[in-house]
């Protein structure tokens, strides 16, 4: 009996001690690659992605297991077990690393040749690299990276300094170290914050079958299966999407391109900017050549939009019947722009009011002013009340009231007042209110084509509105650069996205520098989440175009990429580990197989006694 | 002796399990229970979901039993499993499904974040909701007591329990649904909702044309076949004291108050003035606080108006007759069914703040501005007492102005729903009000809540029992095991008192029963092979000599 107790306490010991030896191969290795994995877990950036590591590290723990099943069916032989599971199971780590390595290499390469550098072949056969001021890192840090990375792809200096490198720290064990991960999120997260977009985009208003976000007018934008941004039947995107980061990064990269592109031409500005008043010939000149790119594109883009609005390809489509459904009498995008139609509706009431708290409440009175007197003879509000009265009146009818009645009485005061509003009264007409009115907007009708997708197919003469061409040096030396309709066409729908409808939603991509009631509604020219409670970041934070690409080439290969690192990092560690492991748990197997057998047989003669 | 406290042991394992579980439950969530009592069914949900977990355990209790060849110790660890599952899983499973789904089903008005450890505010807000709309209704007249009621029967009875609160509060919301929110047709009511509200959507939202979606054409009236959706708003009829005669029908009554030249007169909808009572004697008697308040006017003190309080109209009247000798006219005040429009701002049902004048700026010397500019002549026309911009704020003709801003808003043409504006004579602050207080109608998220008051408090209940659950989950799985040793001890002593009547029914079982059955039986004399037995595996096969060694493979 003294003899079985000690045996089954050895075999309690061998089972815990296999057990052990178990978990102290994959399980363990699993689960530092999950640890690994936790800074990608419920970040968006990596919402598809941040378990690739461990599904990676599951793969040869899956094939060692069925072998080892395999082998406990066919064989006993614990020798051969060991054998064979133990060098399964290190090819399959070292080389499931060696693949993660050879992967992250390509990647790289791919990103770098994709973002660092754009290379064009120029008119007489040789290639021109651009590089762009970004810094893409190389795989890994060395004498290799540069030589078969970065020195392919741009021919300017790189020096070893630059090179940021990214195997060793996609997470940090240092501690205080910001890892890479860290720092990708960082931007990630500062972009979103300064731009206020979603990191995936929004769809407001998405209908049951989820394929389509309604608009404003009730009309349905398509959602893009694989982006899933949702497109109007005028190719525009539906302001029922709020940005998301890829978007937004796009928007910025086409307006700063399209700004840069133009930045090397010297229009003549004279012709795009009028002199303001009052302004002496010297102060106009000074005025222009202050002017920096983006305004110069700004001004010479505001002038081709008129040109292009007067464009007969424009003025063709305009008799065309969707165009008349939306814009004409009664059209369906009139109810949602601040029309004259409505400013028409809203002044009689106006006016009603403005006359009952003039003639019966005491606030003349209470100023010491004759009320009535000063009600009907000088600012004649009986007769503009009975003017709005009538069924189908004009904007000229208030015009007339204007200058007739107001500027007579009133004016009478004093000249300069008489000159002021006698000034007013010529703007009262119904084309500018129209004008002044359609600039606060921010409504484009979903089903009609913008005139400022006109660009391209609009003319004046042979030439498409919009395109520049200007040569410099002569010679040899001479360089020829344009500016096409279609790179104004993609400015213009920048510009829409960054500030027209990016004020409407939300997300300023690009802050709107107007005057008068613009500058008030548009916070100044601030970026972002300019809204009734916030009003965004200054324009200073706005992300410059190498920023920009930066986190547009970090965004197409970090959250692919990093979670895959945490499975390289711990494949490599634990692979003499796991080994051992196994080694060790089939030594404790069999001892303990041979305890057993020996408490059996101990158990056997206790029972024949 | 042993055997009887072993029974003890076992009635107290059971008590401190699901009874004291539902007494626990009744406990904690009594507030929630009497606040939302009116609801019925609705709050006892968490007593009825520990009920059904209570039997599935009970059964699984039982049931484990059936397979005789089951030791005690097999059987206690699936009731562990059970009870675990019930209450922790149970848990886990809805945590991990419902916030998705409840966001959506709810227009993310509530949130599982909201419910999850603090359904005991939400129940609170639930019932202040209901308190804050019969309050502000029972001020307004719009709740009328017919029979009496006070403010708190009608919150007593909740709308389930009182017809004239349930029709009242039908039409608000779907007023406020009807032609308020399901009226804004594009995204700008979303990005409102969620910090978006920039000024382009606000514009949005107060000047596009919803005509085509709104009274009898919205998607309520049209669902329902009704002609348009109408809300209880205020009307005011004249009569003549000495004949009784209706002399004026809907008319506006306009009352100024400005620097002691009050005015009193009555408009049509047109602002078209029909009587000028300025130096009549009139009381106005209107609907209030589930009775009637008489307001006397008397011609020689224009100023001075004070409202009682009379349970019956023809009490108000000779009360009115009592105060004013001579009295001419009386306005009754009641409410008419009239179809409304509502804006952006009843929707949030919060007010809009606008620092407009800075405090420097209200609190500028004007008198001594305009003198030294030269602009005396100016001055000299402001009313008197009047020195800082200040003091022109605070001139009775300011709220006057507004007063008469509200009204010209709440025209069909403008927005169809007054703003009350308001403007801090100290701190130049502009105060924008909505409708709702006045029309005794909550924010659209407020009515929505209150429109399904009863699925909001199944679902409180539903949450109230999430953290009781997660708690007892592990100690009813340590009941259930515990309950399994009581049980194995007992059958030990049964097993000792009579081994010789148990013997002949140990024979007729299988050989896998036996050897559970071994291990069932301790033996006191070894504690090392006892403490292997707990580590071993019950059912796992007995290693023999010479058999095929099986590997434990993970």
């Amino acid at each position: 009996m003294h003899l079985n107790m000690k045996l089954k306490r050895k075999q309690t010991l061998l089972g815990i001690l296999k057990t052990v030896a178990y978990f102290a191969g994959y399980p363990l290795m699993v689960l530092f690659v999950a640890i690994g994995s936790v800074p990608f877990y419920k970040e968006g950036a990596f919402g598809g992605t941040w378990y690739l590591g461990i599904v990676i590290a599951l793969i040869p723990w899956l094939v060692s297991a069925i072998l080892q099943i395999a082998f406990g069916t066919f064989t006993h032989n614990q020798y051969l077990k060991t054998l064979v599971v133990g060098v399964v199971s290190t090819v399959c780590m070292l080389g499931a690393a060696f693949a993660l390595d050879l992967n992250g290499k390509n990647v790289m390469e791919d990103i770098n040749q994709k973002y660092a550098a754009t290379v064009t072949v120029d008119a007489d056969g040789n290639t021109v690299v651009t590089p762009k001021q970004i810094t893409v890192p190389t795989y890994r840090m060395g004498a290799d990276g540069i030589d078969d990375v970065t020195w392919t792809m741009s021919s300017t200096a790189v020096s070893f300094e630059t090179i940021d490198y990214l195997k060793g720290h996609y997470v940090s064990l240092t501690p205080g170290y910001a890892s890479a991960t860290d720092e990708f999120l960082g931007e990630l997260h500062d972009f979103m914050r300064i731009y206020n977009v979603s990191l995936n985009g929004e769809n407001k208003k998405t209908t049951e079958d989820g394929k389509h976000v309604t608009n404003t007018d009730m009309s349905l934008a398509t959602i893009d299966p694989a982006t899933g941004i949702p497109f109007n039947p005028n190719g525009v995107v539906s302001e029922s999407y709020v940005y998301s980061v890829d978007f937004a990064l796009n928007v910025l990269i086409n307006y700063n391109e399209a700004v840069n592109k133009f930045a090397k031409h010297d229009p003549d500005m004279t012709v795009y900017v009028d002199p303001a008043a009052g302004e002496t010939d010297a102060e106009y000149r000074a005025r222009l050549a202050a002017m920096t790119p983006v305004e110069k594109l700004e001004a010479v883009y505001q002038y081709d939009l008129k040109r292009v609005i007067n464009s007969d390809e424009y003025r063709a489509y305009q008799e065309s019947a969707e165009y008349k459904a939306a814009y004409g009498d009664n059209g369906t995008a009139k109810k949602f722009m601040l029309t004259v139609d409505r400013v028409k509706e809203l002044a009689p009431v106006l006016v009603r009011y403005l006359s009952f708290v003039l003639r019966h409440t005491q606030i003349l009175e209470s100023l010491g002013a004759e009320p009535l007197a000063l009600y009907d003879s000088m600012l004649g509000l009986g007769a503009l009340n009975d003017t709005l009265s009538q069924e189908n009146y004009t904007i000229e009818d208030i015009h007339d009231w204007f200058t007739d009645v107001l500027v007579p009485s009133v004016g009478g005061l004093s000249a300069d007042l008489a000159s002021m509003l006698g000034g007013i009264a010529d703007m009262i007409t119904e084309d500018n209110l129209q004008a002044l009115l359609s600039e606060y907007v921010y409504y484009y009708s979903p089903s009609v084509r913008t005139a400022f997708d006109f660009f391209g197919e609009a003319k004046e003469g042979d030439e498409y509105i919009g395109s520049y061409s200007m040569t410099t040096g002569v010679g040899e030396d001479s360089v020829t650069y344009t500016f096409s309709a279609e790179d104004m066409r993609a400015f213009a729908y920048a510009r829409y996205y960054a500030k027209t409808n990016g004020a409407y939603i939300g997300s300023v991509l690009v802050g709107n520098n107007d005057d008068g009631l613009g500058k008030l509604l548009n916070a100044d020219g601030n970026i972002g989440g300019v809204n009734m409670n916030s009003s965004g970041y200054p324009a200073s934070f706005a992300y410059n175009l190498d920023q920009i690409y930066q986190l547009k080439a970090d965004k197409e290969y970090v959250p692919a990429l990093f979670p895959t690192l945490a499975a390289r990092r711990y494949l490599y560690i634990f692979a003499g580990l796991v080994l051992l492991s196994i080694v060790l748990y089939y030594q404790f197997a069999r001892r303990e197989n041979e305890v057993i057998a020996s408490i059996v047989v101990d158990q056997m003669k206790g029972g024949a006694k | 002796m042993k055997k009887t406290l072993l029974t003890i042991l076992k009635v107290v394992l059971h008590v401190v399990g699901f009874p004291l579980l539902l007494a626990l439950v009744f406990i904690l969530n009594l507030d929630v229970i009497k606040g939302g009592s009116m609801y019925g069914v609705a709050v006892f949900v968490c007593a009825i979901i520990t009920v059904v977990m209570a039997v599935v355990y009970y059964l699984a209790y039982f049931l484990v039993r059936t397979k005789k060849s089951r030791s005690i110790r097999n059987q206690h660890i699936i009731v562990a499993i059970v009870a675990v599952c019930c209450l922790s899983g149970f848990w886990m499973l809805l945590d991990g499904f419902i916030p998705g789904p409840l966001e959506n089903a709810t227009s993310s008005t509530v949130r599982w974040e909201d419910l999850s450890d603090n359904w005991g505010a939400r129940a609170e807000v639930q019932e202040k909701l209901l308190r804050d709309y019969v309050t502000i209704n029972y001020n307004l007249g719009r709740l009328t007591a017919p029979n009496g009621e006070t403010i708190e029967d009608y919150i007593s009875q909740g709308p389930n329990g009182n017809a004239e609160l349930h029709d009242l509060l039908s039409h608000d919301y779907h007023s406020i649904d009807s032609d308020g929110y399901s009226s804004y047709m594009g995204p700008s009511i979303d990005y409102a909702q969620s910090d978006r509200m920039t000024i382009p959507v606000l514009l949005h939202l107060f000047l596009d044309d919803r005509s085509d979606v709104q009274g009898a054409n919205s998607a309520y009236a049209k669902k329902n076949n009704l002609p348009e959706v109408t809300l209880a708003v205020p009307y005011y009829d004249v009569y003549d004291y000495e004949s009784g005669d209706k002399i004026e029908t809907d008319v506006r009554i306009y009352h100024g108050a400005a620097n002691g030249s009050a005015r009193f007169f009555v408009t049509d909808q047109d602002l078209n003035i029909k009587d000028d009572y300025t130096s009549r004697k009139i009381a106005v008697i209107s609907q209030f606080g589930g009775g009637w308040a008489l307001v006397v006017k008397s011609a020689a003190n224009q100023n001075e108006y004070e409202a009682v309080q009379c349970a019956t109209f023809s009490e108000a009247l000779s009360k009115a007759a009592d105060e004013i000798s001579g009295i001419e006219f009386y306005f009754v005040g009641g409410y008419k069914q009239a179809s409304v429009n509502w804006h952006v701002l009843d929707m949030l049902g919060t007010s809009m703040e606008m620092n407009i004048l800075s405090e420097s700026l209200v609190n500028t010397d004007l008198l001594a501005m305009l003198n030294e500019s030269g602009m005396g002549i100016i001055s000299s026309a402001l009313p008197a007492g009047v020195q800082y911009i200040s003091d022109i704020l605070e001139l009775d003709l300011v709220p006057d102005a507004f007063a008469l801003v509200a009204d010209m808003v709440a025209e069909d043409e403008v927005l169809g729903s007054p703003i009350y504006i308001s403007l801090d004579s100290k701190t130049g602050t502009l105060t924008l009000e909505p409708s709702n207080s006045h029309r005794g109608v909550l924010g659209y998220m407020e009515m929505a809540w209150l429109d399904s008051q009863g699925l909001l408090y199944i679902i409180v209940s539903l949450f109230s029992v999430r953290t009781l659950f997660y708690i007892y989950g592990p100690i009813m799985g340590l009941i259930a095991v515990l309950l399994g040793f009581v049980r194995e001890k007992e059958q030990a002593l049964q097993g000792a008192d009579g081994t010789a009547t148990n013997a002949p029914q140990k024979a007729k079982k299988s050989k896998k029963s036996q050897k559970s059955d071994e291990q069932e039986q301790p033996q006191a004399d070894d504690k090392a092979v006892d403490a292997d037995d707990l580590i071993a595996e019950d059912d796992a096969p007995q290693q023999s000599a010479g058999s095929d060694i099986v590997d434990f493979d993970f």
